[in-house]
């Protein structure tokens, strides 16, 4: 089953008088529980794509459909509530909040929902626990590691059981061995049903990934 | 966990970033209290210290001729050609609407009678209530307190060659006197005060009163009120209020207190402006944040409200704390400014409206910052990403 269909879609940067389609004309379906990885040189345009697909920036041309919604035919105000229900975005340099305490952070997409405190809580010890990190709930970003941090993130995307998985370079800023870990962690999820879009440029992760799309100036090179 | 949870966080596990806001607003607030207790603190004051000012209505009789001179008494109308007030008036002041704000009446008789075959005023009045009016009088010797002593002014020592302790007659009846009134360059010099009482008996007059000066206290209602309610009470008599030194200190506060309004308004004005500047820089500090937050699925009124609650959470604290030093520093201000007869006390009233204005000034000024926010763009919030 389809989760995302992209069609013709077009992005245009202007970079003083030039013109340049980031993403340009690229169509391609994900199914339900895929793990695909975009690779391609930097300024191919796979971040682009990454934050169109998480409804974040509007495409100059074409659609991004998930869950048969046409996620570009709503508001603002509406895409934001479907980021909230469909979306969990991992990024590069974790973006956590420095002044919530790792418990906090993880349910910082729970704030603005109406379950009760207790229900809140309980979803956000069980993400902990699933990312390995039960024992650190009270503690401040800063006191962890780079591969912790990671894994908060990760706890954060999760905790509102979003369908969508968008991970941005989530391995770029860790060791080896940490990314391994970090990767050993959304192959499971993904084996758990998540399906995971996940922009990287490290060779060593494809072997966790189920699929490959590779992009070259805004183009698919390999799908 | 909800928005205010993380409104408080960050105010709290960031606080030196929010000081200088609320420092800005803390030292407004206090100094717009600091300027209200102290308008307030000299009206106090001014009320308390009326009795120092004397009497500030006269109530003579109705009489068509123009006077000789006693704050406006015609004496020598009063015996012939006018109804005389009784004592008994004294009894219908006490019964008008404003009565308790008159604190003293003080009725006298007024009498031209002969001492050493010299011509002199004699006032009979009430000791107990002159001396309340006329704060300012120093005697030397003592108040008279028995029917045949004399208080007597110090022109009329000089001009009698006079001196304490020694006997007069008055109109053939003897006196003692018992105190000389220092001389303060008044009509006061120049009279012979007895019991009022002794007088109406001396002078044959029964129970009449030639004048009544009243002094009442309400500095803020107007003396107009009080004499329109007089009159009613005395249909024969002539209420006027006195244009006193008061009216001109009361002015002078009334002055004081605009340009403390004036002040306060560009003081609250320039605490508005810090709190605009300084939750735009926060703002922009905060892009990234703000990025994550619509990331995740913030609307634009999660951020506004996010922002707004802390601007809320400084201008309350920035409020209470404000009020509480500014009374402080009231406390040590308003006796060098000469109002020292009230104490400054902790007033609910004046903590809510100094809350009241914190929060407004600090909640106004961060909208904007705040509806900016909500519109940054996140993937350009994010940068990274």
């Amino acid at each position: 089953m389809n989760l995302i269909q992209i069609n013709e879609l077009v992005k245009t940067y202007q970079t003083g008088h030039e013109k340049v389609n980031a993403v340009d004309g690229i169509s391609l379906d994900i199914e339900l529980g895929e793990f695909v990885a975009v690779t391609g040189s930097s300024g191919s345009g796979k971040s682009t794509l990454l934050t169109m697909l998480g409804g974040l920036s509007h495409p100059a041309e074409g659609t991004v459909v998930i869950d048969e919604i046409d996620i570009y035919g709503l508001s603002k105000e509406q895409r934001a509530d479907f980021r909230k229900e469909y979306v969990g975005f991992v990024f590069q340099s974790f973006h956590l909040l420095p002044y919530l305490t790792v418990q906090e952070n993880v349910m910082i997409p729970l704030a603005i929902s109406n379950l009760s405190q207790s229900d809140k809580n309980e979803m956000a010890t069980r993400m902990l626990e699933k990312v390995g990190l039960k024992g650190k709930a009270n503690r401040l970003p800063n006191e962890l590691s780079g591969g912790e941090q990671e894994r908060v993130a990760i706890a954060r995307a999760l905790v509102n059981e979003p369908p969508l998985i968008l991970a941005d370079e989530p391995t770029g800023n860790l060791d080896t061995a940490t990314s391994n870990v970090i990767m050993q962690l959304f192959k499971q999820l993904n084996e758990e049903g998540q399906t995971i879009v996940m922009v990287t440029h490290d060779e060593q992760n494809l072997e966790f990934t189920t699929r490959n799309i590779q992009l070259k100036d805004g183009r698919l090179l390999k799908n | 966990m909800k928005l205010y949870n993380i409104s408080l966080n960050s105010l709290w596990r960031r606080k030196a970033r929010m000081l200088f806001l609320l420092v800005g607003l803390l030292i407004a607030i206090s100094t717009v209290i600091i300027l209200l207790n102290i308008t307030q603190t000299m009206n106090n004051d001014i009320a308390n210290k009326l009795d120092e000012f004397g009497a500030n209505i006269l109530i003579v009789p109705q009489s068509d001729e123009l006077s000789l001179s006693y704050g406006g008494m015609s004496v020598s109308g009063v015996a012939f050609d006018v109804k005389p007030l009784q004592e008994s008036d004294i009894l219908k002041i006490g019964k008008i609407k404003n009565k308790d704000n008159i604190k003293i009446i003080s009725p006298k008789l007024l009498n031209v009678a002969e001492i050493q075959q010299k011509k002199v005023m004699v006032v009979g009045v009430d000791f107990e209530q002159e001396l309340a009016l006329k704060k300012w009088w120093i005697i030397i010797g003592a108040t008279p307190k028995e029917k045949d002593e004399a208080l007597i002014g110090a022109d009329v020592k000089k001009k009698l060659n006079l001196s304490l302790g020694q006997a007069i007659l008055i109109n053939g009846v003897p006196f003692k006197i018992k105190g000389i009134l220092e001389e303060n360059g008044s009509q006061d010099d120049q009279l012979v005060l007895i019991d009022l009482g002794r007088a109406q008996q001396l002078f044959n007059k029964g129970s009449e009163i030639s004048l009544i000066e009243v002094a009442a206290l309400c500095y803020d209602c107007p003396i107009e009120d009080i004499v329109a309610q007089t009159s009613e009470q005395l249909p024969g008599a002539k209420v006027t209020a006195i244009q006193q030194t008061i009216k001109t200190k009361m002015k002078s506060i009334a002055q004081f207190e605009q340009f403390s309004i004036g002040v306060s308004i560009v003081i609250l004005l320039v605490a508005g402006l810090i709190v605009f500047t300084s939750m735009s820089a926060s703002v922009n500090e905060r892009k990234k944040e703000i990025g994550i937050f619509r990331a995740i699925g913030y609307r634009q009124s999660h951020i506004i409200q996010i922002i707004l609650q802390e601007a809320f959470l400084i201008s309350s604290v920035a409020g209470i704390i404000g009020y509480f030093l500014g009374w402080v520093v009231s406390i040590y201000v308003a006796p060098m400014i000469g109002a020292d007869s009230v104490a400054i006390s902790i007033n609910i009233n004046m903590i809510s409206i100094s809350l009241m204005i914190s929060i407004i000034i600090g909640m106004s000024a961060s909208l904007y910052p705040s509806i900016k926010a909500s519109r940054l763009d996140p993937t350009v919030a994010l940068q990274s990403l």
